[in-house]
């Protein structure tokens, strides 16, 4: 008794000793408070910009095969902007993750909106039909972006006759070159505001030191678990019949990103890596530094883990996803599950060993 | 032996003492020695009335919400109006009996809300009787364009009044008892801290209590933010902007502590900062609901938006209720905020000129709802980093 007495005599010293410690001034941070941080900077000018070059190229690509298309349609030219849109949509995979601040954010309307699936299909074909749209409008906002493209491209009804002989022929191409001029249009907008020769939010980006709300860290980790939640979300949870959790819901295979084309499995994998890359671009050495732990062992060695689980188990889903859903939908709920595991470390154990603040709601209504 | 296992226990104490405030030169008065506990753990606690009336509020919403049905489901607003005065055994009943609680919401709630209130029962009860999908000007039951399986029973202005109606229920019962009621007992040294009832303690311990039966929080909170209700949840929603929950929690911590150990200086001490604090955390409600209406404009979804707008409307009627004399916004900024969500139809706004989907683009919307947030932040001294953080 006496022994456990002192024992516990003893901890409370070390506990007041460290107590003492910490009401200094945290120094346990592993994120510089000033200046340009070498891990944003390399995220900054090798990850992101990178990526938004690609998608800006993607996209131009994409809208000058169309506008030449629209000229003089026929069916290698429809196919070569088939071709061209599924490249763009993964360009996009691997620029979505910065949608939820700078440029993308105070875009309006925010970027985020080119890929709100699935696309409302009775209004685009009332649109195509009356010929007299304004895209920017709310009741638009599923009328345009990448989901419209997919459906006007590779629909059951997107033949080459649908361009050249149908009755709503030039109001169909008409439609694709609105839609992707928006697409491109806001595109450009945002690549040149991040471009050190355009609006320069680089620079904000890797001097936005530290790990408050504000600072780039903040920021970045805020809009990467938004953008991973839509991947965890809406791209498989509910196509999987998975959310709301704790309900038995059927599968809803239209509800796939991509569900025209059928490349949704491959826009996942896209996205996923991209993630993943960003992660090991510097989120990595930070949490590193900062040495968090997870059972036991490095929070990082686990996060690398489940992501490098995640990928094999996604590369394991076959496209069509939307058909494979319904014939073989185990590879994708044991995918699901992996994900579900990677949201939580990095929307619960990463922003938490590095002090950064998850400030986005779950939306739930309440 | 035992004697000597009293040492950790005093060694902690010192601790605490030493911890990190800068020492403010010896100047202190003498002040009773009392350890503040880290979660809601004290003798003589009792706030089962409202657990109970908590559970009646839920049931009261869950009603509403059987109206939110395609095709509708007509809901009586008499129904309502009974389980509020809590006659008639609309509740379900559960280990909390709460038919024969005999406790009322309507006890409990401010005259203001409680009119307020019996408006928007009688509204449920006639526009939950449309057949009709909901439309400008036409009542009825609409679905979320993301979500199909949510859906919403609106009025012809596009108010969703289940949402109002829970909103009011926060700012009329649990925010008005706990900083017009039972924090105003705790300022005003009025109510009685000497007798002591076995399992509620003193008549000061117990209404302190009930103010934290109120918050709708864990014991252990913000450890643990399971289960959080009303405006705990709320709190935790807008705490990396308004640091609301650690606020709260330390303030209900230090006060029960202080009234057990007779520290009536503290005690108004940390009154103050909770009737303060839930000032604040009904204004930062509203710029939260800002936030989701962005997120379902930008989400495409008008009918989730008219969701969050109703949300957002009852917690700024909800800011009248609170009569303390300290409460930051005045009545005429009520109004001017209100006006906000329609300027045409000032105090009746029709939430379909508000987010218009067919002539609306988002920036013009959200541009409505930056106006709402901006004079919240000029009202309440919130920056411009904290009310992004909200």
């Amino acid at each position: 008794m006496k022994r456990i007495a002192l024992l516990i005599t003893g901890i409370t010293l070390v506990v007041l000793l460290i107590a003492n410690f910490s009401c200094k001034k945290k120094s346990s941070s592993p994120v510089a408070s000033s200046g340009p941080d070498s891990t944003l900077i390399n995220i900054g000018n090798n990850i992101i910009l990178p990526s938004y070059t690609a998608l800006g190229n993607a996209v131009n690509a994409m809208d000058a095969a169309i506008t030449d298309f629209n000229a003089s349609p026929d069916a290698s030219k429809l196919a070569n902007v088939q071709t061209l849109f599924k490249t763009a949509y993964l360009a996009w995979q691997s620029a979505s993750e910065y949608n939820g601040f700078g440029p993308a954010m105070n875009n309006q309307p925010t970027l985020a909106g080119l890929n709100l699936f699935p696309a409302t299909t009775s209004r685009i074909d009332s649109n195509v039909v009356s010929g007299n749209y304004d895209l920017k409008v709310l009741s638009n906002a599923t009328a345009k972006g990448f989901p419209a493209m997919d459906y006007l491209l590779f629909s059951a009804g997107a033949t080459i006759a649908s361009f050249t002989t149908a009755s709503t022929a030039a109001n169909r191409k008409q439609y694709l070159v609105a839609v992707s001029a928006d697409i491109k249009a806001e595109i450009t907008t945002v690549v040149t505001a991040w471009s050190a020769t355009g609006g320069n939010y680089i620079n904000t980006f890797v001097n936005g030191a530290g790990n408050s709300i504000s600072s780039s860290l903040g920021l970045l980790i805020n809009s990467l678990d938004q953008d991973f939640e839509i991947l965890k979300n809406d791209k498989l949870g509910i196509p999987l019949g998975k959310q709301p959790p704790g309900t038995a819901l059927p599968v809803l295979p239209n509800e796939v990103e991509a569900y025209y084309s059928g490349i949704s499995a491959q826009l996942l994998l896209a996205q996923l890596k991209a993630v993943q890359g960003i992660y090991t671009a510097g989120l990595d050495n930070y949490v590193v530094k900062a040495n968090a732990k997870y059972n036991g062992g490095a929070l990082s060695d686990t996060i690398k883990a489940h992501f490098a689980l995640a990928v094999s188990e996604i590369q394991a889903i076959p496209d069509p996803f939307s058909a494979t859903i319904q014939s073989n939908p185990a590879p994708a709920d044991v995918a699901y599950a992996e994900i579900q595991k990677i949201v939580v470390l990095l929307k619960t154990d990463m922003p938490s060993s590095l002090g950064v603040l998850i400030t986005y709601g779950d939306n739930d209504g309440d | 032996m035992k004697k000597y296992s009293y040492i950790p226990f005093i060694l902690l104490v010192t601790t605490f003492c030493w911890s990190c405030k800068k020492d403010k030169n010896n100047a202190t008065p003498v002040i009773p020695v009392y350890t503040v506990p880290t979660t809601y753990n004290f003798t003589n606690v009792d706030y089962s009335n409202q657990k109970k009336l908590l559970a009646m509020a839920d049931q009261v919403v869950a009603a509403i919400n059987i109206s939110n049905s395609i095709p509708n489901i007509p809901v009586s607003a008499q129904a309502l109006k009974d389980m509020f005065n809590n006659v008639n055994g609309h509740f379900n009943d559960s280990a909390l009996s709460l038919n024969a609680s005999g406790l009322k919401l309507s006890d409990y709630c401010s005259a203001a809300a409680k009119a307020d209130l019996m408006n928007y029962f009688d509204s449920i009860g006639v526009y939950s009787q449309s057949a009709a999908t909901a439309s400008a000007g036409v009542a009825g039951v609409a679905a979320s364009s993301v979500s199909a399986s949510k859906k919403f029973l609106l009025s012809p202005t596009g108010i969703f009044y289940s949402q109002v109606v829970k909103k009011t229920i926060m700012g009329g019962i649990c925010a008005y008892e706990i900083a017009n009621v039972y924090m105003a007992d705790s300022v005003g040294n009025s109510t009685d801290n000497t007798t002591v009832i076995s399992g509620s303690g003193t008549a000061l311990e117990h209404h302190w209590d009930e103010a934290f039966g109120f918050f709708g929080v864990p014991i252990d909170f913000p450890t643990n933010t399971s289960g959080l209700k009303y405006f705990g949840s709320y709190s935790n929603q807008v705490d990396a902007g308004l640091h609301s929950n650690a606020t709260l929690m330390n303030a209900f911590l230090k006060g029960r502590a202080a009234i057990s150990n007779k520290d009536l200086t503290t005690k108004q001490a940390q009154a103050a900062i909770i009737i303060s604090t839930f000032d604040q955390l009904g204004a930062a409600t509203v710029v939260q609901e800002m936030k989701e209406t962005d997120a379902n404009i930008e989400a495409g979804d008008a009918v989730a938006a008219y969701g969050t707008l109703s949300e957002a409307l009852g917690f700024v009627r909800s800011l009248k209720y609170n009569t303390s004399a300290t409460r930051v916004i005045t009545d005429a900024q009520i109004t001017q905020l209100e006006a906000l969500f329609d300027s045409a139809n000032p105090g009746n706004p029709n939430l379909y000129n508000f987010v218009n989907p067919s002539v609306n683009t988002t920036a013009q919307i959200e541009a409505k709802t930056n106006a709402i947030r901006q004079l919240i932040g000029t009202i309440y001294g919130f920056s411009a980093t904290e009310l992004a953080a909200l």
